[in-house]
């Protein structure tokens, strides 16, 4: 408890200035003491790195399609064979990486920040201001998750950009509930009423010491949201309002496959896996870095 | 038991690839003749139109051997607007309303319009440059009750001529039909504004359904597409949205046959969204009928417990273009598409190898009118290319956006292909033209294709039509429904418009064959070489069911009749 | 004390709803393209007359918020418009086939409480062990699996392979409770197993709350084995929190049901939505999402006012 407590409380960039490189060290090697912390962050540094670089040591144009008869079977010219079009499946997984990874990230991102904001007013500011916010967030949470993305589709059009957008705006609120909670917790502490005694701003509050302290608990949950994130692309594809061909992306590579899962399995299953292995990973990731950052929840 | 399970399917899906190379050796022989991996009794020679060795009205067992009763579940991926003939537009869902209705004329495998197939009359002729005189079957009636006579004809086409109904066949009725009287009972005189040898196939399509004059007080407009009562086999029972539609026998059917049929008692078509879901329907036996994509065809034919039937020369599968809307207003930029198009590979990658390249907008289905003289659209990558340059285009400049369908499959009327926009849209990437493909629903396209007009293009297709001569105008004319754009005027650079729009019009005025198809065929080939649309393959429709039944008939244009239909 | 809380929460709900129907108006009006286009649909039956009407009966000429008070007006009245592709009135369609809807939800949610309890206390019980390990892969593996994946996978293997169980539809129990439940149990498990996930995770960490509570020592010190102590004391108290969650995953179960009743043909309204996005057929869209969002509202709102009931530590 108290270690836990000191852990939260000298992550201020003043007072970690000096320290901070002794103390990443632990961070590290709590995170990566957890069991499968290791292999989930090797799965998303692959995923990163194919989304980055994909294009680099991809075999094949993605989209071209091939000359030869189009076949599952793996070979040495097609790794994981071709889809049904004669493109090879493996190109596609790699630059699939890429759109599959934007959407997850960044509607995380997106999410992140603005409920970091909505987040923080909701819990520093005057009930004028933040009931207002509090029941946005509410009606946010009224709209069933895929259904409030079918309709902000049918408004924004289909694409990367619009997914990213609507799947953001349903992960807004759960970063601003965590962040307003971080808030109202922090602003009881004993520290922050001295400070704010000795006369610290408002904002200068939220910025010095709010917001770091709340850094660990954000990345905690926004880890969670990359895996649903990618899992909403997924089943939009599924329902054929994912992003339009011929760019590949994991879900999108799963439903076009999952038509031929009796014939051809492998067409359904190796991006299927991806998906699979990629959001478990995002959610081990997330687990270990809640044990790291804050050792007193370990096993909890 | 999961792993194993997977392993099984593995070595199935190599022997389905030493059969499709088999298959794509059969279309080398056969030499642009048609692949026919089915069953033998559904043969095609793919030329003269689709003799598939069903004959209307003449079953081959005597009919009093054939068991009577029982359901049939058709696996269907979409459910229709509506029920009503007259009123619900898309051609796809002609299947349900071909069971609950007749129209005033049909046609025979050669789409031959008879008084022997099931229409609703008995004979007709033309009395002078704009009268025809029908003559209808005596003894039918509605599912109603009430009897199906002259009067009730002279209700249904006032009924679609009248603007208020809305009915989708207005825009091709108004020009050619002035109105219909009554001169005896059973004896209606068709007034023609203009000589017009079109209103055959007028009247056996949409248009010419005839549907109950009473139902149509009872339940208005509206009630009617939910509350369908027309003269067909069977009768309107239950529809659960979603879910399914069920049909029962309707006793005193007249319009064909000698009353034995139809002999289930009911059928059902149950709304399966999910292509593999379907599918497995079907193998599983919980569903009796289904039409199969084209990934699941082979897999089929190898099974013994299933008939699988195929027809060929449904159509053409295609993109109607907007010729109105730039860049398309070019004439360069359509030629490019049209030459970036590989249709032999498009034909073994998205209908393994199944299907030929389409030539011209009129199929050899009709038989008439069908030319195989003419020179269809052709593979030139670099010509493509130069066209583009020549039109002031860098590679990637143009773009287009389309909308395409869902399969065909899904509704019944053809061969789901794999992802055929998928492979158009990377032959025409590989010459430099940029394709969007906004899938829609069904029936979005009219809005996006007739009101706001700002699409490039959309991938469908042409099927059920006796007559060329309402589908030519409606496509190409420039006041025709379904031509996006109405593009007018000649112009070297854009188009012959008005020249195909007279030669369409002069065609439909003109009562002897020969002549019309010589002006037919003049329209069809500027068409093909001005790309009015993309013409890309022929279409074919592969239906399977359960060895439990016999009897499916494809019904002339292919989207198949239930009433000859029975258990074994 | 009880009443003001009651009354706070009934409040609070109003205003969400308000914002509710903002939203869903302000994303009509959002749309692209001509409202009345949209509102008229078929585009053969558009015409300068029909479109007058429609501009007419929406008030586009009137100022934005006459609109939306009349367009309130309306849906007040249960008029939530007409379909564009012969769903008929909205509010019938959408009522209609909530029923069905939430048969499968309460199925789905039976099935992720009967993984999760068990699943969870096991966990907590066994906390550090393998087993505990295990549980927590197998939450978050049954979440990390596209949803439509896992059904098709279900339908391949149990209903096509053993042949247990029918591939499509659905019956209603109130019809015929052997059908429902032959029906019901494979979309029921792949909603179950994504629902579970969260669930497993809240069980365990209630049920390891509990585990240090003074009493659970006491029971113990009594001599009172571990399995009873378990289930008689440690479980029953851990259920309040997971009783919560439940009852607040019912947006989680209309969004699931989304895909589910897609994949296995159930004409709920998941169907209708996605059927509505794909014929673009707004005024379903708009129906069903103000429906499902008035249903998610209202229900969580009961929970709330239940929690608050049985625990009056809630109500401060």
């Amino acid at each position: 408890m108290i270690e836990g407590a000191r852990e939260l409380t000298l992550r201020s960039p003043k007072d970690a200035r000096g320290v901070t490189k002794r103390r990443a060290f632990p961070t590290l090697r709590r995170f990566l003491s957890a069991r499968l912390a290791l292999p989930s962050a090797i799965v998303i540094l692959v995923a990163v790195a194919m989304a980055i670089a994909g294009p680099l040591f991809a075999p094949h144009d993605p989209l071209v399609l091939s000359t030869e008869t189009p076949s599952s079977t793996p070979s040495l010219d097609h790794p994981l064979g071709t889809d049904k079009l004669g493109r090879d499946v493996l190109s596609r997984i790699i630059y699939g990486a890429r759109p599959t990874l934007m959407v997850g990230l960044g509607a995380v991102g997106v999410a992140v920040a603005m409920g970091t904001v909505v987040g923080l007013l909701a819990g520093y500011s005057p009930k004028l201001v933040s009931y207002p916010l509090l029941r946005a967030v509410d009606v946010v949470y009224a709209f069933p998750a895929l259904m409030l993305i079918l309709g902000l589709i049918a408004v924004l059009g289909r694409g990367l950009l619009p997914l990213i957008i609507a799947i953001s705006v349903i992960n807004v609120p759960v970063i601003a509930r965590l962040l307003r909670a971080q808030v109202l917790t922090i602003k009881e502490r004993d520290y922050v009423t001295a400070v704010r005694a000795l006369g610290a701003s408002a904002p200068r509050v939220v910025l010095l010491h709010v917001l770091p302290n709340s850094f660990g608990p954000v990345l905690v949950q926004a880890t969670v949201l990359v895996g649903y994130a990618i899992l909403a692309e997924a089943s939009l594809n599924y329902l054929g309002l994912g992003i339009p061909p011929p760019d590949p992306t994991w879900g999108g590579e799963v439903a076009a496959g999952f038509r031929y899962i009796r014939t051809d399995p492998l067409l359904s299953i190796v991006p299927g896996m991806a998906i699979v292995l990629l959001v478990l990973s995002f959610n081990l990731a997330g687990d270990a870095l809640r044990d790291a950052l804050d050792p007193k929840l370990k096993g909890r | 038991m999961q792993r194993k399970y997977w392993i099984k399917s593995l070595d199935k899906a190599r022997l389905s690839r030493r059969q499709m190379l088999r298959g794509t050796a059969g279309v080398a022989v056969g030499l642009g003749g048609l692949a026919i991996v089915g069953c033998g009794d559904d043969d095609d020679d793919g030329g003269g139109g689709g003799g598939d060795g069903e004959t209307n009205g003449s079953p081959t067992a005597s009919s009093s051997d054939i068991k009577r009763g029982g359901e049939l579940v058709i696996a269907i991926g979409e459910q229709p607007d509506g029920l009503s003939g007259s009123l619900n537009d898309s051609g796809k869902f002609d299947t349900f309303w071909q069971q609950i209705y007749n129209c005033l004329v049909w046609f025979d495998d050669n789409m031959v319009p008879t008084p022997d197939a099931a229409g609703l009359a008995a004979s007709w002729e033309r009395t002078d440059d704009t009268t025809w005189l029908f003559t209808l079957k005596e003894g039918i009636t509605f599912h109603d009750g009430t009897p199906f006579d002259a009067d009730a004809v002279v209700f249904n086409v006032e009924r679609i001529l009248n603007p208020d109904t809305e009915a989708p066949a207005f825009a091709q009725w108004d020009p050619v039909f002035a109105g219909a009287e009554a001169l005896g009972q059973y004896e209606v005189q068709f007034n023609l504004k203009r000589p017009d040898a079109s209103i055959l196939g007028l009247l056996s399509d949409r248009g010419g359904v005839m549907e109950s004059p009473a139902a149509i007080e009872l339940y208005g407009n509206d009630g009617i597409k939910e509350n369908p009562v027309g003269t067909g086999p069977f009768k309107f029972q239950e529809w659960i949205k979603d879910d399914h539609i069920t049909l029962a026998r309707f006793d005193d059917y007249k319009a064909d046959g000698d009353g034995a049929y139809p002999y289930l008692d009911s059928i059902k078509w149950q709304i399966i969204p999910t292509e593999t879901v379907l599918v497995e329907a079907l193998r599983a036996g919980d569903v009796g009928f289904a039409d199969l994509p084209i990934g699941a065809v082979e897999e089929f034919e190898s099974d013994e417990n299933f008939t699988v039937q195929r027809k060929d020369g449904l159509g053409w599968l295609g993109w109607f273009l907007n010729c109105n809307l730039p860049p398309l207003d070019d004439l360069r930029v359509r030629q490019a598409l049209a030459y970036s198009i590989d249709r032999d590979r498009l034909n073994e990658l998205s209908y393994n190898g199944q299907s030929q390249p389409a030539v011209g907008p009129i199929w050899a289905a009709l038989g008439d009118y069908y030319s195989p003289d003419l020179q269809g659209q052709t593979y030139d990558p670099d010509r493509a290319r130069e066209l583009l340059e020549e039109a002031g285009y860098a590679p990637g400049e143009v773009q287009i956006e389309i909308s395409a369908t869902p399969p065909a499959g899904q509704a019944g009327y053809g061969v789901a292909g794999e992802q055929p926009e998928v492979v158009v849209q990377q032959m025409a990437r590989e010459v430099g033209i940029e394709i969007e493909i906004t899938p829609v629903g069904p029936d979005t396209f009219d809005r996006f294709w007739f009101v706001e007009q700002n699409l490039h293009g959309y991938s469908s297709g042409y099927s059920l039509r006796s007559d060329p001569g309402d589908m030519m105008f409606a496509t190409y004319h420039r006041d025709g429904t379904y031509n996006a754009g109405h593009a007018e005027g000649d112009d070297p650079t854009k188009g012959s418009f008005d020249t195909v729009s007279d030669l369409i019009v002069e065609a439909n005025s003109e009562y002897d064959v020969a002549t019309r198809k010589e002006l037919f065929n003049e329209a069809e080939q500027l068409i093909i070489d001005e790309v009015r649309s993309l013409f890309l393959e022929t279409n074919f429709r592969v239906v399977a069911f359960n060895k439990k039944y016999d009897g499916f008939t494809f019904y002339g244009a292919g989207k198949g009749s239930y009433r000859m239909m029975h258990e074994v | 004390m009880f009443v003001r809380f009651v009354l706070s929460k009934v409040a609070s709900t109003i205003v969400v709803l308000f914002l509710v129907s903002l939203a869903v108006f302000g994303m009509i009006r959002a749309l692209p393209g001509d409202p009345v286009t949209l509102a008229l649909g078929q585009g053969f039956s558009y015409n300068e007359e029909s479109a007058e009407r429609a501009r007419d009966r929406l008030g586009l000429d009137e100022p934005i918020v006459v609109q939306y008070v009349k367009w309130l007006g309306r849906v007040a009245e249960g008029d939530l418009g007409h379909s564009l592709r012969g769903q008929g009135e909205v509010l019938p369609a959408v009522l209609d086939r909530l029923p069905i809807t939430a048969q499968l939800g309460a199925a789905g949610l039976l099935v992720s409480v009967l993984i999760a309890v068990p699943a969870g206390t096991i966990a907590a019980a066994k906390r550090g062990t393998n087993l505990d390990r295990f549980v927590s892969l197998f939450a978050m593996g049954g979440v990390a699996m596209p949803s439509f994946w896992l059904a098709i996978l279900l339908i391949l293997l149990f209903g096509v392979r053993f042949d247990l169980f029918p591939l499509y539809g659905f019956v209603s129990v109130w019809d015929d409770p052997v059908e429902f439940v032959k029906h019901v149990t494979l979309p029921a498990i792949a909603l179950g197993v994504t629902l579970a996930g969260p669930l497993i995770r809240q069980v365990r960490s209630s049920v390891l709350d509990v585990l240090h509570e003074d009493y659970i020592r006491t029971a113990h010190a009594k001599g009172l084995s571990g399995r009873v102590v378990l289930v008689r004391h440690a479980l029953r108290n851990a259920l309040l929190p997971v009783l919560t969650l439940l009852g607040l995953q019912t947006a989680h179960v209309l969004g699931g049901a989304v895909v589910i009743e897609q994949v296995f043909s159930i004409p709920g309204v998941g169907r209708l939505a996605v059927q509505g996005i794909l014929d673009q057929d707004f005024m379903v869209v708009q129906g069903v999402v103000l429906v499902s969002a008035v249903v998610v509202v209202l229900t969580n709102m009961f929970v709330d006012i239940l929690y608050g009931y049985v625990d009056p530590r809630i109500r401060a």
